[in-house]
């Protein structure tokens, strides 16, 4: 959500920062969603959370903002914000961009997320991944470098699981689609069941290799755009447990 | 005599000039009515809150529940006095009553008595009229408040204590404006103004009696808070830490609180939306809006928030943008308040030496007019700092 007038400094931002050149850039090998992220306190190496809040407030997408610390004074600011679409996340990556008052801010030299942002320092990297736009700041008394976490965050968002725990991980009790609709060009609705309430809480990651996966509100959309015929992989993340697959069916 | 008091509603007729404000505590925990009930001991667990310009020429009321163990029917008077003014002999001169009454008499001043007859074995719910209020006298503030609670039957010349009871009344100047939200008065609505930001608001404003004085009063306490618990955040650049892309207003009322919230690090936007949302808590009329251009503008020297020494922020020579709280259109005719800088109050800012000055309720202006943007930008910066009406919001409390 802009006002007007972000929208004009998002604009002068976006020539300034050359967004044409790196907007709905993919720097993973197949196509991914982020759907229904959530933190468990576990993400960070040497890092525990301290506040965890989810938040789902009109005009913004759905964010996680956290607060984790390291030792007595170290502390760091995460917020993760689940875009419906990886173009909708480069547009908030650049509202992000909009909140450094100082116009020192430049894109990062470390390999990170599809896009990334940083102080020089690194002690703040905003960096956008998949439909996923993450801040981090260090907000300790003297900030110093945070690649590390971005990193392990990132490598969290874009990786595929190694393995998968489907006895202890619970998967998607439906995941189909007909041919007809994932044969239109269009984006089509995926037929999803979610797993029983009464089991862990898990979130997902949507991986293609033949199309591009959006969210549209409750539901995963999907368009074809390969040669070969739809291909998806639903990843249930526990936080704790590991990983469960599902392949998309189609009737 | 077996009567005893039940419940008392400040916030009786919500939305009505002689009933409370509608209130909440936090993001998370509603104020429900009525406000007291037996068992509460504290002034803290019994909040209220009242609008003095609203409230101005009404009769305020409340509503008390009342109940008789009596084995017969009774006509009562019953009243509440302010324990205040107990030290007063009965003869005491009725101006010099009132001269301590003005100074530390209950804000809502005494409940008026009032006959009633109560049915044996029965609860009554009665509107009951206040007296000696000082909402407008007194301005903005926080006070705990005591009343004695008193009956005597019918014939009877002696008054007999009761109850005692204590609550916490915040007298804000006018209902709260945007972002705070005074319907629906439902617990879901989590905008309704928070009785943990009035009672920030209503200390740092305390005594104003305009919304100029009260907005003035919450920049300069905000801009103090650089002195202990938030500063401006060099070392990130300026990132907004508190307000993007809503207000963290529960972090960072626990940093008021001296918890860590969301850290210490604060920006322009942080401290526009922290002085606007508490001004308008308390009835003022402030929005956020930015100054920026088509590049970055260059800055005169100026004193951060929590950073001591004048240099051009951080060292940096430009901003990106600038937000602060403004009034009106927020338009270069419009007045600000910036809660992040001090700067300099003399005709030639940008060269040493500097007198600080805080901005509140100074205009935006032309370049070339000696005001706010010409204090803030060096001559050549001014060009690319352009008021920025369209930007103008309040953003969500969460």
């Amino acid at each position: 959500m802009t006002t007007p007038a972000d929208g004009e400094l998002v604009e002068a931002l976006k020539r300034r920062h050359d967004f044409d050149d790196w907007s709905g850039s993919c720097e993973t090998e197949e196509q991914l969603l982020v759907w229904r992220f959530f933190l468990s306190g576990e993400e960070l190496s040497g890092w525990a959370a301290e506040q965890i809040r989810e938040l789902s407030v009109p005009g913004w997408p759905p964010a996680v903002h956290s607060v984790w610390t390291r030792g007595r004074h170290d502390r760091l600011l995460l917020d993760v914000f689940e875009c419906p679409s990886r173009v909708a996340a480069h547009e908030l990556t650049v509202q992000g961009l909009a909140q450094f008052e100082s116009a020192l801010v430049e894109r990062a030299e470390i390999q990170l997320g599809d896009i990334a942002f940083a102080a020089p320092g690194q002690a703040a990297i905003l960096f956008a991944r998949a439909n996923a736009v993450l801040l981090i700041r260090h907000v300790t008394r003297d900030p110093g470098p945070i690649p590390d976490a971005a990193r392990e965050l990132d490598r969290l968002l874009a990786s595929k699981p190694s393995s998968v725990e489907p006895k202890r991980v619970p998967a998607l009790r439906r995941f189909e689609a007909t041919g007809a609709a994932l044969g239109s060009g269009q984006p089509a609705a995926l037929d999803i069941e979610m797993p029983d309430p009464g089991q862990p809480r898990v979130w997902f990651k949507f991986f293609s290799p033949t199309g591009e996966i959006d969210a549209d509100e409750e539901r995963v959309l999907y368009r074809h755009v390969a040669a070969q015929p739809p291909e998806i992989t639903a990843y249930s993340i526990s936080p704790t447990d590991g990983a469960a697959e599902r392949a998309l069916r189609v009737m | 005599m077996s009567i005893s008091l039940q419940a008392i509603a400040f916030n009786h007729e919500p939305g009505t000039a002689t009933s409370g404000l509608n209130i909440r505590r936090n993001f998370t925990t509603a104020v429900t009515v009525p406000e007291w009930l037996p068992g509460m001991r504290l002034a803290q667990e019994s909040l209220a809150a009242y609008a003095a310009g609203e409230t101005a020429g009404s009769d305020l009321e409340i509503l008390v529940g009342l109940h008789s163990t009596e084995p017969r029917a009774r006509q009562i008077e019953v009243r509440a006095v302010d324990p205040a003014l107990d030290a007063l002999p009965a003869a005491t001169d009725p101006i010099v009553r009132e001269q301590r009454r003005a100074r530390v008499g209950n804000v809502l001043g005494e409940v008026a008595p009032k006959r009633l007859t109560i049915a044996a074995g029965t609860s009554v719910a009665e509107p009951f009229s206040l007296t000696h209020v000082l909402l407008r006298q007194r301005g903005v503030g926080v006070q705990n408040i005591t009343w004695r609670w008193e009956l005597r039957v019918q014939g009877d010349p002696h008054w007999r204590r009761f109850a005692e009871t204590t609550h916490r009344v915040y007298t804000v100047l006018e209902v709260p404006t945007a972002p705070w939200l005074s319907q629906p008065f439902v617990p879901a609505n989590t905008q309704l103004p928070w009785t943990e930001v009035l009672e920030h608001a209503c200390r740092w404003a305390a005594s104003a009696r305009t919304l100029d004085e009260a907005a003035a009063r919450v920049t300069a306490a905000v801009f103090e808070l650089g002195a202990r618990s938030i500063r401006y955040g060099c070392p990130v650049l300026g990132v907004t830490q508190y307000a993007w892309p809503y207000f963290f207003c529960s972090e960072f009322l626990e940093r008021l609180a001296g918890q860590p919230g969301r850290g210490a690090f604060v920006n322009c936007t942080d401290c526009a939306t922290i002085v606007s949302t508490f001004a308008n808590s308390l009835g003022c009329d402030l929005w956020q809006a930015q100054m920026f251009g088509t590049a970055p503008f260059a800055l005169n020297p100026t004193i951060a928030i929590g950073v001591p020494g004048w240099r051009t922020a951080c060292g940096w020579t430009t901003f990106n943008y600038h937000e602060v709280a403004w009034k009106g259109s927020c338009t270069a005719d419009d007045e600000v308040f910036d809660a992040c800088l001090l700067v300099d109050a003399d005709p030639n800012p940008t060269f040493s030496p500097h007198t600080g000055l805080l901005p509140v309720n100074i205009r935006f202006g032309e370049s070339g007019q000696g005001t706010y943007r010409d204090k803030l930008a060096t001559p050549a910066g001014r060009a690319n700092c352009q008021p920025q009406p369209l930007s103008r919001q309040r953003r969500v409390v969460v």
